[in-house]
């Protein structure tokens, strides 16, 4: 079935053909359309599921944690400053090896205050411990949301499940969306039987200790190991899912890389524009590529180094501003990833895209003739750098 | 019909909050909690949830709980901590497998036909 929906509309029916058994639901933009649409269904007796209206994220995602430790299955939907006001609970979600599925809308994070898109948020909440699987499109978001409890519901994964998209971009902008049939996706996601669950009358169960010194980092060592384990789940997912769907996913997606010499880095809706650069340049007989990440959580640093290999220079491209002074998120895990590497090509880092700020195909092929550059000389300038911001002279 | 609140009866009742707790001599909280888990019938089951603090990090350390979920004739049925923790981390030998353990500790008693109705 082939339909004209926006990003939260086919996340919206997404869950609505999940038919969890609650939804901690608060509005934030640009996410809020999702627990509306989702609102519409629960009022249309079209869902089972309990929609718990809140005060604020962090009780939406407090009313997802209880009810996740109960038994029941749940989902819930945030941007921004609201997964911020979640992230004390994102942990707690984690380290009670709860699978909760949230679909965070990406936004620039306060301040100044911005609603557009970028990555700060949810590459804020990056070392929480939660799965985290981004979007380029609609397509993929509607996908994402699907294979999201399969993966974190697995015994030896058993994480919550975060799924990304860029806000407005991706969220707001409607597109050709091939459906699948309500049927094959429930049968798909199965029925969510945990093992043991607080309303076991048979098994009562204690949930989020206090745990000393004794024991903590046994935990933390079991959670770090789930992550690990949780790759191989997710490839096998998207496997599975490749056979009813027709769309085969990896941890990553190779654009063009059989031969490419350079090449970017990055995640997210840009890859829709970075591909377009690329086949232009391509005609033009550069050797460009593109890697785009989609699982960050658990990170494929092997993957990247694979795919990365046979390359003269890359420049990451993040979409967040991580204040490290000394590049952003994705580029320290790109650096990582190569450190082991024979034959590094050059890297660069840049952050673009802030607060929403366009990142065009010029912009793209821009960067590319800067690659090229760095290719030749192996002069690299400054390692780490913005792009598509004014200069002093420019704003005045 | 409501019986009428008598502390003689109440206090006969085996505890939810079992004595072993890191809560310091003296200390009310842990008075008070038996108190009000003591609003269960004894076939209730209950759901005890409890913001973090003293309170919780004294009565729910794990591997264990001072909160039983429930007591059957008369002995305490308790189960031991986190079971998605528990499925991947084993018990602690020192644990007798009759002492099993329940949920947090105290004070918000979500669920069980609790009060003293008949």
């Amino acid at each position: 079935m082939i339909k004209q929906l926006s990003g939260n509309e086919v996340v919206a029916y997404a869950l609505k053909q999940l038919n969890p058994d609650v939804m901690g639901a608060f509005p934030i933009t640009p996410s809020t359309e999702i627990p509306e649409y989702f609102a519409q269904y629960v009022a249309d007796g079209q869902v089972n599921t309990e929609f718990v209206t809140v005060e604020s994220e962090h009780s939406s995602m407090s009313v997802c944690i209880a009810a996740q430790a109960a038994g029941a299955r749940t989902v819930c939907a945030t941007s921004s400053c609201g997964l911020a006001l979640m992230y004390e609970l994102l942990y707690v979600a984690a380290s009670c090896r709860l699978p909760i599925t949230l679909v965070c809308v990406n936004r620039a994070l306060s301040g100044p205050i911005n609603i557009n898109n970028d990555h700060s948020d949810s590459m804020g909440a990056r070392d929480s411990g939660w799965i985290q699987i981004y979007a380029e499109n609609n397509q993929e978001a509607y996908d994402n949301v699907i294979m999201a409890m399969p993966i974190g519901e697995t015994p030896w994964v058993r994480l919550p499940v975060m799924t990304c998209m860029d806000g407005f971009i991706t969220s707001h902008a409607v597109e050709n969306m091939q459906l699948l049939d309500s049927d094959v996706v429930k049968r798909f996601v199965g029925e969510y039987k945990p093992e043991n669950y607080l309303l076991k009358k048979e098994n009562p169960l204690a949930v989020g200790p206090y745990d000393i010194s004794a024991y903590y980092m046994e935990h933390k060592v079991l959670q770090a190991e789930a992550m690990k384990a949780a790759k191989a789940r997710i490839l096998e997912v998207a496997a599975e899912f490749g056979r009813i769907s027709g769309r085969s996913y990896g941890l990553l997606e190779e654009y063009r890389m059989e031969d490419a010499e350079l090449a970017l880095v990055l995640i997210g809706s840009t890859a829709g524009t970075a591909k377009a650069a690329v086949d232009r340049l391509r005609e033009k007989g550069v050797k460009a590529g593109l890697v785009k990440i989609r699982v960050f959580r658990p990170f494929p640093g092997q993957e990247l180094a694979k795919a990365l290999a046979g390359t003269r220079a890359v420049a990451v491209m993040d979409k967040s501003e991580g204040f490290s002074a000394n590049g952003g998120p994705l580029f320290s895990e790109t650096c990582s990833a190569l450190y082991d590497c024979k034959e590094r090509p050059y890297l660069i880092n840049i952050v673009y895209g802030l607060g929403g700020r366009d990142v065009t195909t010029g912009d793209i092929e821009k960067l590319f003739g800067r690659l090229a550059n760095i290719a030749e000389t192996g002069d690299i300038g400054s390692v780490y750098t913005h792009m598509g911001q004014r200069s002093r002279e420019e704003i005045a | 019909m409501s019986k009428i609140y008598n502390l003689k009866r109440e206090v006969e009742k085996p505890p939810r909050l079992t004595g072993g707790h890191r809560l310091c001599a003296g200390c009310g909280a842990g008075v008070v909690v038996s108190g009000v888990l003591r609003a269960l019938n004894q076939e209730d089951r209950a759901v005890v949830v409890n913001a973090t603090s003293c309170l919780e990090v004294s009565t729910f350390m794990y591997p264990s709980t001072a909160s039983s979920s429930r007591a059957e004739g008369g002995q305490l049925i308790q189960r031991s901590a986190p079971e998605a923790f528990r499925s991947a981390w084993p018990r602690p030998a020192s644990l007798a497998p009759e002492a099993q353990f329940t949920f947090c500790s105290a004070i918000y008693i979500a669920s069980a036909s609790a009060n003293n109705a008949e």
